[in-house]
């Protein structure tokens, strides 16, 4: 019987693989040689994805189905932040799905304090998860944006599933005017835009001002950081961060190369080839293209964000997967297995194809349908060349309530309404009495 | 007998009130009662500490809170008055024989029936700062381009509100319900008994005076009407405050730029879903609602006395 067993599961962990994979050798299920065998229980997965994105997935749902005696019905809750608000509603009834997305490190912090998650490191300790060799083939800074100190030791709270990051967009044609090349440092870029102020008619940067795309990028890059280590203290009211906040304050009140905008509302001018510069996630590209008038395209440029003294540094953004505490074991069990299986080199590299996320693990990026791409675009590897320089947002559970301060900090040292010091100190102020819960 | 056929009436009439009575219960009145409930705990995402009264004493002293109040005053004073009167006035003016009356009351109802959130996307892009028609139309004219929806400056005064964002904002609304109120107001109007105005006019009323000694009285109950739910609707007001003011896009919450939008409804909105603060955002929302009852209860005693009914 046990023998019969054995074998159901090792055909099923075969079929899982697929007739076109090429298991790397990270892929050996050398863990789980005691595993049990596969629950056959159905599970929830509510997620955020629509559009085209959302199709994607649910073929890769059904892949998974087919498969697997595991059965996942994904329910595609609306936007990010409406699924935020679903699965808050969900933990106050108690009706939890068995798993989810979301969207930050600073979410799945106050679900954790909530005590509605269990752990992913609990399965990835089990003969289900990885050999500390196997989770080598993981991007490292994915791993530290899942990552929760818990009883004082770095636990993987989540696991990691559609990634990108913020990087630099550029309009080649206009830079090929002004004669300025892809700046490498935040130096480069300031001079840049003032070559295309003086050269072109083009605006030389639109960007929206809120904390991620210049502020944090920048403070990293100096060696400096948003908030102490055990996330007690602000930490951005330093020299660093002066620098960070003076920077794009001269870019917009004293250089006056960087216009401000709303949202997404750069997006436009800039797929209308009349912006050099613009910063955004590594998804955005699509939607620049299809913003594009057909009569006026140009290849959209795409660079690391620039970098500091200590390198280049950039946020992490997209979503990550949890399991839900307050549901069976065994659905538990089978949610991991599921997560497991979406992240394997096979479903990874065709879910970043797809959907223009980043692939998950080293070993994706050699994988042949990943190369073959890169080939034809060069682009793709833009972003998973700047992965190394990632940096989770914090996994405080107060940051929502401090993100609207340090956005606030950004927009009144920009419209000029303080001077970048009193924003910073402010600002600093604010942030310390949020994590002292006043 | 009598007695049976009396109590089978009661019945008849309560099954009839039932689904009225579910339906406000279920959605209004057990909301309400929960939301007072919540409002006396510490709340984040799980219920916490028992607080009592502490929440509102918080709030009381919560500068954001009391800006909050004051903006959403602003608010409606700056759009009430303002979309009741040009209502009127386009009523009056369709009330004529006009041509094409039928296409006009079309005309300025379509913002009506229009949904906020589409009118406010497309009013974010008139108020664009680089691209939108409203900086043209500066530029036309010879002035200086603004801001607009990222300008936190008062119009009246640097740090007065409303700033230039939310005063951008009471625009769009007023355009938005101008149509609603002039339909309701030709309504009105077309109530007024004829036979009244034509003794007016044979005893020498004619224009300003028969307007401001017939119509405008007889007119009252749907003023007054329009104004208890104009005011209702001011100081309730999201859709439009939160799109327009950035809500949902990027990384901010709601009431950008630098909370200078951000109206009681808003505030209630940010504390609840963006700072996950629900027992205190509770707190916010049973205080909008005491004030909005306070308000309409003042809006009668003041105004709906003053109405005259005919007919």
């Amino acid at each position: 019987m046990v023998h019969k067993v054995y074998a159901l599961f090792l055909a099923l962990l075969l079929a899982s693989c697929g007739p076109a994979a090429s298991p790397s050798p990270t892929e050996q299920p050398t863990s789980n040689a005691t595993a049990a065998p596969e629950p056959a229980v159905t599970i929830t997965f509510w997620h955020g994805q629509s559009g085209v994105l959302g199709d994607r997935l649910n073929e890769l749902i059904a892949k998974f189905n087919s498969s697997h005696k595991i059965q996942v019905q994904g329910a595609f809750q609306g936007t990010y932040d409406q699924l935020y608000q679903k699965i808050v509603s969900a933990i106050q009834a108690g009706s939890v799905p068995d798993m989810a997305m979301v969207s930050g490190p600073p979410q799945t912090a106050q679900y954790w304090k909530a005590k509605a998650l269990i752990p992913v490191q609990q399965f990835i300790d089990s003969p289900d998860g990885f050999t500390a060799d196997q989770l080598k083939d993981f991007v490292p800074a994915l791993l530290n944006d899942n990552s929760l100190p818990v009883n004082g030791k770095q636990t993987l709270v989540s696991w990691p599933f559609s990634k990108s990051l913020a990087l630099l967009y550029y309009n080649p044609d206009i830079l090929a005017q002004a004669g300025v090349q892809v700046p490498k440092t935040w130096e480069d870029l300031k001079a840049a835009l003032i070559t295309v102020k003086s050269k072109t008619t083009a605006t030389p940067l639109e960007y929206t001002p809120d904390v991620y795309y210049f502020f944090l990028p920048y403070l990293w890059s100096q060696g400096g950081d948003a908030l102490s280590a055990d996330y007690s203290k602000a930490a951005f009211n330093s020299t660093q961060g002066l620098a960070a906040l003076q920077y794009q304050t001269d870019l917009v009140l004293a250089d006056k190369t960087a216009v401000v905008t709303q949202g997404f509302d750069w997006q436009n001018p800039f797929a209308q080839g009349k912006v050099a510069f613009a910063v955004s996630t590594s998804v955005s590209r699509p939607f620049i293209e299809q913003a594009m008038p057909s009569d006026h395209t140009f290849k959209v440029g795409m660079a690391p964000l620039p970098a500091g003294p200590k390198g280049a540094a950039t946020d992490l953004f997209g979503n990550n997967l949890v399991i839900f505490a307050k549901t069976p074991s065994d659905h538990q069990r089978a949610a991991w297995l599921f997560m497991k299986w979406l992240t394997d080199t096979d479903q990874t590299v065709a879910w970043s194809l797809a959907s223009g996320y980043m692939p998950l693990r080293v070993s994706a990026q050699n994988a042949p349908d990943f190369k073959a791409a890169a080939q034809k675009d060069d682009r793709v590897l833009v972003a998973i060349n700047a992965l190394t320089d990632g940096h989770g947002i914090p996994g405080s559970p107060d940051w929502q309530k401090m993100q609207p301060v340090l956005g606030d900090m950004v927009t009144s040292a920009l419209l000029g309404k303080a001077s970048p010091k009193d924003a910073i100190t402010a600002a600093e102020k604010k942030v310390n009495d949020i994590l002292a819960g006043q | 007998m009598r007695a049976a056929w009396r109590r089978r009436e009661a019945i008849e009439g309560y099954l009839f009130l039932a689904p009225a009575v579910l339906i406000i219960g279920a959605f209004h009145v057990w909301p309400a009662l929960y939301v007072f409930y919540m409002s006396l705990f510490r709340w984040d995402i799980l219920q916490g500490a028992f607080l009592g009264f502490r929440n509102y004493e918080h709030l009381l002293q919560d500068a954001d809170f009391l800006r909050s109040l004051l903006l959403t005053l602003v608010y409606a004073l700056g759009t009430v008055p303002l979309e009741m009167a040009a209502g009127l006035a386009v009523a009056l003016v369709l009330h004529q024989r006009l041509r094409f009356r039928g296409l006009f009351r079309l005309l300025y109802f379509l913002p009506y029936v229009t949904s906020q959130v589409a009118v406010a996307l497309v009013w974010g892009w008139v108020f664009n700062p680089s691209y939108g028609a409203a900086n043209g139309l500066l530029a036309s004219l010879g002035l200086a381009p603004q801001h607009w929806l990222l300008e936190p400056g008062g119009i009246f005064a640097p740090d007065a509100p409303p700033s230039l964002a939310l005063a951008a904002i009471m625009i769009v609304t007023v355009w938005y319900y101008l149509g609603f109120h002039a339909v309701v107001f030709l309504s009105g109007l077309a109530a007024i008994p004829g036979d009244l105005v034509e003794a007016a006019r044979i005893d020498g009323a004619s224009g300003l005076k028969l307007f401001r000694h017939v119509t405008f009285p007889l007119l009252s109950p749907t003023t007054y009407f329009l104004l208890l739910i104009a005011t209702i609707g001011a100081m309730t007001s999201f859709n439009l405050i939160y799109v327009m003011g950035g809500g949902g896009q990027s990384f901010g919450c709601a009431g950008n730029p630098l909370g200078t939008t951000q109206v009681a409804a808003l505030f209630v909105f940010d504390r609840f879903w963006c700072q996950t603060e629900l027992g205190y955002a509770s707190a916010a929302a049973f205080v909008l609602g005491l004030l909005i009852l306070a308000l309409s209860a003042l809006n009668g005693r003041l105004f709906g006395r003053r109405t005259v009914y005919v007919g």
